[in-house]
This record gives C-alpha cells, structure tokens and sequence, in this order.
C-alpha cells in the first residue's frame, strides 16, 4: 500500500469499517510511514474533539428520576415473584421438597407428644391395685 | 448463554427489575445519547425531557428485536425520529431557539471551552445531512449498515458521504475561529 492509498482510506479506517485484510495493510502502512502515522493521528484527535464536544451527561437528578420511574415500572410485584417461584421447573421444587425433609423428621421424632387431659370417667384412669378396702393394711391403722 | 454485559442482556436484566443493570446501562447512553439529543435540539431543557422520554420508551417498549440489530441502532433511531417530530412542532410554534446553538459546556477549563466552540463552529458551517451523518457514527457509534438503514439510503452512499463530511469537517476546524467558510463542503 502507497500513501496515496493510505489516505483514501484513513477515515474508513478509522470508523472501523475496512475488510480485514485492507485494516491491516493500512496498519502495516502506517506502523512504516511517518508522514501518513502523522496524518492518521490528527485525524483521531479532531474527530475525538468532536466526540468530546457532542457528548454531555444530563443533571444528576435526570438519573435519580429515571431510576425512580424504572424501579416503578420493572420492580415485579409479590404475586408475581410467587407466580414466577410456582412456574419454575421440577427441580426447584425437587430442591423445596429436599430441603423441607429436616423440618418434618424434626416435627415427628424430636416434638414431644401432646398430652391429653386425663378423664376420670376414663377405663384407663390408673387403679389402685391390691387394695382391700375392707381389709386395710396395718400401717395404715393410725390414718384411718 | 448470553454475555451479561451486552445490552441486550442488560435491558432483559433492567425489564425483570435488576437496577444494577439499569445503572450500567444508563451510565452507557447518558452522555452520548443525552448529547446526541442536545444538538438535535439545540435546547438543554428540552433534551433531558426527550432524553428520558426516549430511553424510557426504549426500556419499556417490547417490540425491540435483537436478531434484527443492536439496541444502539434502535434507541438513536428512536432519538432521531422523536427529536425531528419536536422540531418540527417548535418550527411551527417559531419558537425553536437557533439550530445547533453552541450549548453550554461542563468544563470550567478555558483550553475545553475553546475546543468544544470551535467543534461547534465548524460544525455549525456544515449541511444538516452532514452533520447528522457524523454524529450518528462518532457519538452514536453506529455502523455504516446502521445508518444506511436508518436513513434509508445506500451503505455506499453512507460512505462516501461521511467521508465527504469527515473531510469537510476538518477543512473547517483548521480555520481560525470565526473564519469559518460558510458551504464549505455541501
């Protein structure tokens, strides 16, 4: 590649849109040739001033309200973040169910049983056995 | 899987409620799309409204395709068209202020202030289409295909025009600040 070629394209090259092929010739040229190197970085600086100049953020409270009006509008719901969970593939639920095995293997064998009150009319009230109410034991002689 | 840095992936991210995502992708656009607008319009005020209208829009409308191009292509697409119809209604109402009026800069240094006036200046000496062109490719950042699309002519046409435009430009910038030749490059 000449210099003459060199600087048709140097914008193209710039932009990034020469052929492969062609970006490398002209970046071979160019790593030889300090007339058209010179050229090439003048070309970037202006247009760099121009991208320098044509480009400005708005006020900060630009952003605080966007983000304000995104989290409105895209933040799901409750009911939607449960409707999402209940849609989820069988293996979340897999993993629910796994991890919900601890907590009923605690509720069976570590919960102690729940008393029921006791029915005196019950046949299972405890009975004095060996008792002869007729008949009572001596040691009981001063109480009765 | 997809790139998580894409924009596409993070406009998906931002539409199911991801804010960190919504931070990244803002803090790609502001600048470049915020001063896109800026001198489309010429108006500070009236651009951060048509800025958050359009990116807005941009994140809330579901119609985006991305196997039919990139979401930069689009949301500048998007920005031209709203910016041309607010154009249009101020010109009828006549009260657009000056096209393309040097807008106030950021920078406090005299050297920035100076560079960003005579960009302004020489820009200012170009056709509409021309500036639209190189603005669309160096703030845009889009591509020849992009903008032939977006302007609905030949890529080729794009190219040579640009180049016509990047050639112009330059001849401009190097003329001493208000020495600028008026058609230069049309």
């Amino acid at each position: 590649m000449n210099c003459e070629d060199c600087q048709d394209v140097l914008v193209e090259h710039h932009y990034g849109e020469l052929a492969t092929n062609e970006s490398r010739s002209v970046t071979d040229h160019l790593g030889s040739c300090g007339d058209c190197a010179m050229a090439y970085c003048r070309l970037e600086a202006d247009l760099k001033a121009l991208t320098l100049a044509s480009t400005q953020a708005p006020r900060p409270a630009v952003r605080e309200a966007m983000r304000r009006r995104a989290r409105r509008s895209f933040t799901p719901s409750m009911w939607s973040r449960l409707g999402e969970f209940a849609r989820r593939p069988v293996p979340a639920y897999g993993a629910v169910g796994v991890a919900l095995v601890p907590i009923a293997l605690w509720v069976v064998f570590v919960l102690p049983d729940p008393q029921p009150p006791a029915d005196p009319t019950s046949e299972s009230t405890t009975r004095v056995e060996d008792y002869d109410a007729t008949n009572p034991p001596s040691s009981l002689d001063g109480v009765l | 899987m997809h790139d998580p840095t894409t924009d596409e992936a993070l406009i998906a991210a931002t539409r199911s409620g991801d804010m960190d995502a919504f931070d990244q992708l803002y803090a790609r656009y502001e600048r470049r799309l915020y001063g896109y607008i800026v001198r489309l319009t010429g108006n500070r005020e009236l651009a951060e409204d048509l800025f958050q209208e359009v990116f807005m829009g941009v994140l809330k409308d579901r119609s985006f395709d991305p196997d039919k191009g990139r979401f930069a292509a689009w949301l500048f697409t998007v920005a031209r068209n709203r910016c041309l119809m607010e154009r249009r209604k101020q010109k009828r109402r006549r009260a657009l202020r000056p096209r393309l009026a040097v807008p106030e800069v950021e920078q406090d240094l005299e050297q920035a202030v100076d560079r960003n006036n005579r960009v302004w200046a020489a820009m200012e000496q170009l056709t509409e289409p021309q500036r639209q062109l190189l603005l669309l490719k160096q703030v845009g950042e889009l591509t020849y295909k992009e903008i032939a699309s977006m302007l609905d002519v030949a890529e080729g046409t794009v190219k040579s025009r640009l180049h016509a435009a990047t050639v112009a430009f330059r001849h401009q910038l190097a003329q001493p600040l208000g020495h600028q030749q008026q058609g230069e490059g049309t």
